[in-house]
C-alpha cells in the first residue's frame, strides 16, 4: 500500500490552467454522432452543461471522466489523459445520471465500500463517511436499505460517493434530478462551497432556473457541436439576431414610448395588451439604453414602477442558440 | 449549532430540517462541505475491496450457509464412516466400501466426498456467482464503480476471486478437517507415508471446481442484466451438457462403463471430476456383475487424459473470463 504521490491541487494553481481541456474532440458510435469537433476548456468553479435531449452532453461528461475514449482530438483532465486513468479517478468525483442503486446495501455501505474503492484507507474511511453522508444530509436514513429511499435521497447518496474522497474536479449529471426544493438549496450550497475552494464543477442540468440561481458560467450543447461557452449575459449580448426585449411599467406608458421611438437603437416599442401601463421595447445596444433610460425618466419625470429583461436569462440564450426560439 | 460548525463556511446552511426531507428526526445537521485531508492509498490489490464486497453479499444469503452446509455432508459421512470402521478393522480385501491399496486408500474417500459435493458445489455457485457483475449490470453500478481509482482487471479479478474463494473454502475446509481425522486416526498405519501428497493434492482438487465455476459463471453474469439470467444459462450450459455428453457416450458405447472414459468427461462436470481423478490418482473400481462369469467383479476405471482435462480447463476459463473482460464497461455503447 503506498500513499499518493501527487501533489495537491492548490487554487493558485489551478487557476493557472484549465483543469479540464478538450482540443478538437469527437466520439462517434458507429455512424451515431456523439459530438463533434468539439473544443473548450473549463477552469475552476461551477460550469454548467447544458442542452437538450441528445445534445451530446452525456458523451462529453464520459469522456472527461475517462468512461469513454475521444473517436479523434484530445481530451485532458488536470493535465492528464483520463481514459481508463485511475491517476486521474482519484481526484475526480462522478455523480452519474443512473437511477437504480444497490437496493440491498444500505445507503452508507454503499457509500463506505466507494470510499474504499477511492483509497480511503480503512482508519479513516468511517468517520469521513460519516462526514459526507451528514453533509448531504443523510444521517438519518443512512442506515436504512437503498431500495427504500426515495429518488431525492438516492441522489444525495450518489453524491456523497462522488465527494467522499474530495476530488479536485467533480462532474454531476442532473444531479437535481428527484431533490426537493430544500434538498436543491442544500446540494447548491455544498457545490458553491467546493466551487469556493477552487475545485472544478461540472453540473449537467435541464432544469435552467435551478442552473441559473447557481451559476452564469455555461457551455451550451446542440447535436453533438458546443454552441456557446461562457458568462451567460455575455453569451446574451452577442446573439444579434434576437434583439434584447426590455419591459418597463410606467404611469405614462404613452409618453414613455414617443420618447423610445426617438433613439436610434430602439427598433421598435410595443404595449402589452395583458399589462396595461406596460410597455416593451426592442434594442440592439442593451448597454447603451440601460445607460442613457436613467437620464431619460428623470428628465421628463415618468415614474416607472417596473422594469425587467424579459430574454435575458438562460432560457432565452438556450432557446436562441439552439433554434427553438 | 453542530459540533461541526466551526468548518461551516460564508453561505453554508445550518437547519433544523422538520417534514419528510431525509433528516427528518435529526434535529441539526451540518450542511457544510468539509475537506480530506488524510492520504489516499494507492492499493496494490485494490481488487481485493471488490472481492470483499462480493464475500460479504454472498455470506448474507441463507441459501448460500444451507447449500454449503448439505455440500459438507459427503465428507462428514466419509468420516463417520472411517471412524466407524477403526473401531472394527477388517482384512485387506474384504472391504466392500474401501480401497485398501497403498496410495488409493485415502485418496479415493477424499475424491468420492469430492464427487458428492459437485452438485452442491454447482449450487452455491449459482448462489454467489450469478449476480457477480449481472447485479451490477443492472443497477448501472459499474458506472460508478470504474470511476473510482480501479482498472477493469481489478474489477474482474475482484469479482472471480470473490466467487472463486467462497467455493474453495465450501470444499477446502472440509477436506481440511477430514485430512486432520485422517492424520491423527492413522498416522501410525503409515498415512503420512503412503499418501504424502494428499493434503496437496487436495487442495488443488478443491481448487479446481472454484477455479472452472468462477471463471465461467463470472462470463455468463458480466454478459447477463439479471442474475436470474446469468444463472439459468449457467445452469442451462451445466446440464445440457451432462445430458449430450452422458447420452452420446450411452449410445456410442452403450453404457459400458469401461469405454469412452474421455468422452464421457467432456462437460464441465466432467472436467472437474476428470481433474479430480488425475490430481488424486486414483483409479476408481466399480462393482459389476459379469454375466458370463456369473459373479460380482470390479471394473476398474482410470481416469481420463490429465492433457485433455487440463486443456478442456483451460478452455473454460479463458472463455470465461474472456467473455467477462470483453463486456465489462462503464458505458454500454450501442452503435447505430
Amino acid at each position: 500500500m503506498t500513499t499518493s504521490a501527487l501533489p495537491p491541487v492548490t487554487t493558485a494553481r489551478i487557476a493557472a490552467q484549465p483543469m479540464i481541456a478538450l482540443e478538437h474532440t469527437s466520439r462517434w458510435y458507429g455512424q451515431v454522432i456523439g459530438i463533434n469537433d468539439v473544443s473548450c476548456w473549463i477552469g475552476a468553479g461551477i460550469t454548467a452543461l447544458l442542452g437538450p435531449n441528445g445534445a451530446g452532453k452525456s458523451t462529453m461528461l464520459k469522456l472527461i471522466t475517462g468512461q469513454l475514449k475521444p473517436t479523434t482530438g484530445h481530451v485532458s483532465v488536470l493535465g492528464l489523459e483520463p481514459f481508463a486513468n485511475t491517476n486521474v479517478f482519484r481526484r475526480l468525483g462522478y455523480c452519474p445520471e443512473i437511477e437504480n442503486s444497490y437496493d440491498d446495501m444500505s445507503g452508507r455501505d454503499f457509500v463506505t465500500l466507494l470510499g474504499s474503492m477511492a483509497g480511503i484507507p480503512a482508519n479513516r474511511l468511517r468517520t469521513r463517511v460519516s462526514e459526507v453522508i451528514e453533509q448531504v444530509g443523510m444521517t438519518a436514513n443512512s442506515d436504512r436499505k437503498i431500495g427504500g429511499y426515495s429518488k431525492g435521497m438516492r441522489q444525495r447518496v450518489k453524491v456523497a460517493q462522488a465527494i467522499i474522497h474530495d476530488p479536485d474536479v467533480l462532474i454531476l449529471d442532473e444531479p437535481f434530478n428527484g431533490l426537493d426544493p430544500l434538498g436543491r438549496r442544500e446540494m447548491s450550497a455544498v457545490l458553491h462551497h467546493m466551487a469556493d475552494l477552487g475545485k472544478c464543477v461540472v453540473v449537467s442540468s435541464h432544469i435552467l432556473y435551478e442552473v441559473e440561481q447557481m451559476t452564469h458560467n455555461i457551455l451550451l450543447m446542440n447535436r453533438g457541436r458546443l454552441l456557446a461557452q461562457g458568462d451567460v449575459f455575455h453569451i446574451r449580448s452577442l446573439i444579434d439576431q434576437h434583439p434584447h426585449r426590455i419591459a418597463i411599467t410606467t404611469t405614462d406608458s404613452r409618453g414613455l414610448a414617443r420618447r423610445m421611438l426617438d433613439l436610434p437603437y430602439v427598433l421598435s416599442v410595443r404595449f402589452d395588451p395583458l399589462r396595461p401601463g406596460t410597455l416593451e421595447i426592442e434594442t440592439h445596444s442593451p448597454e447603451l439604453f440601460y445607460t442613457q433610460f436613467p437620464e431619460i425618466v428623470l428628465d421628463h419625470g415618468f415614474v416607472v414602477s417596473s422594469f425587467e429583461s424579459p430574454d435575458n436569462n438562460l432560457e432565452s440564450v438556450f432557446r436562441y442558440l439552439v433554434g427553438a426560439g | 449549532m453542530s459540533e461541526m460548525s466551526g468548518h461551516t463556511p460564508p453561505g453554508a446552511l445550518d437547519f433544523i430540517v422538520a417534514g419528510d426531507t431525509p433528516t427528518a428526526g435529526a434535529p441539526i445537521a451540518d450542511l457544510s462541505y468539509r475537506n480530506y485531508d488524510g492520504p489516499l492509498h494507492t492499493r496494490v490489490a485494490r481488487w481485493w475491496i471488490v472481492s470483499l464486497a462480493s464475500l460479504r453479499l454472498a455470506v448474507k444469503k441463507k441459501g448460500f450457509w444451507i447449500a454449503a452446509a448439505i455440500s459438507i455432508l459427503p465428507y462428514l459421512i466419509i468420516l463417520l464412516q472411517l471412524y466407524l470402521q477403526s473401531g472394527t478393522p477388517v482384512p485387506a480385501g474384504a472391504n466392500p466400501l474401501m480401497d485398501l491399496t497403498v496410495g488409493q486408500r485415502f485418496a479415493s474417500q477424499f475424491f468420492q466426498a469430492l464427487g458428492f459435493q459437485m452438485f452442491f458445489l454447482f449450487i452455491i455457485t449459482l448462489l454467489v456467482g450469478s449476480g457477480v457483475i449481472a447485479a451490477d449490470n443492472q443497477s448501472n453500478a459499474l458506472l460508478v464503480y470504474l470511476s473510482k481509482p480501479l482498472t477493469k482487471g481489478d474489477y474482474l479479478l475482484g469479482k472471480w476471486m470473490g466467487v472463486f474463494l467462497i467455493l474453495f473454502g465450501v470444499a477446502f475446509i472440509p477436506g481440511t478437517i477430514l485430512y486432520v481425522f485422517c492424520l491423527l486416526s492413522y498416522y501410525s498405519e503409515g498415512f503420512l507415508k503412503n499418501e504424502p501428497w494428499l493434503f496437496a493434492r487436495m487442495t488443488l482438487a478443491a481448487a479446481t471446481p472454484a477455479v472452472i465455476h468462477a471463471s465461467l459463471i463470472t462470463g455468463f453474469s458480466a454478459w447477463s442484466k439479471s442474475p436470474r439470467v446469468a444463472g439459468a444459462l449457467y445452469a442451462g450450459l451445466y446440464f445440457i451438457g451432462n445430458i449430450v455428453v452422458g447420452a452420446t457416450w450411452a449410445i456410442r458405447h452403450r453404457g459400458n462403463l469401461g469405454e469412452g472414459v474421455l468422452e464421457r468427461h467432456l462437460s464441465v462436470e466432467g472436467v472437474i471430476n476428470g481433474l479430480a481423478q488425475n490430481l488424486y490418482g486414483v483409479v476408481q473400481k466399480l462393482p459389476t456383475y459379469n454375466q458370463r462369469t456369473n459373479t460380482m467383479e470390479r471394473l476398474s476405471i482410470d481416469p481420463p487424459s490429465m492433457m485433455v482435462m487440463l486443456l478442456m480447463a483451460a478452455a473454460f476459463v479463458v472463455v470465461g473470463v474472456g467473455a467477462a473482460r470483453m463486456r465489462i464497461r462503464a458505458v454500454e455503447i450501442v452503435k447505430g
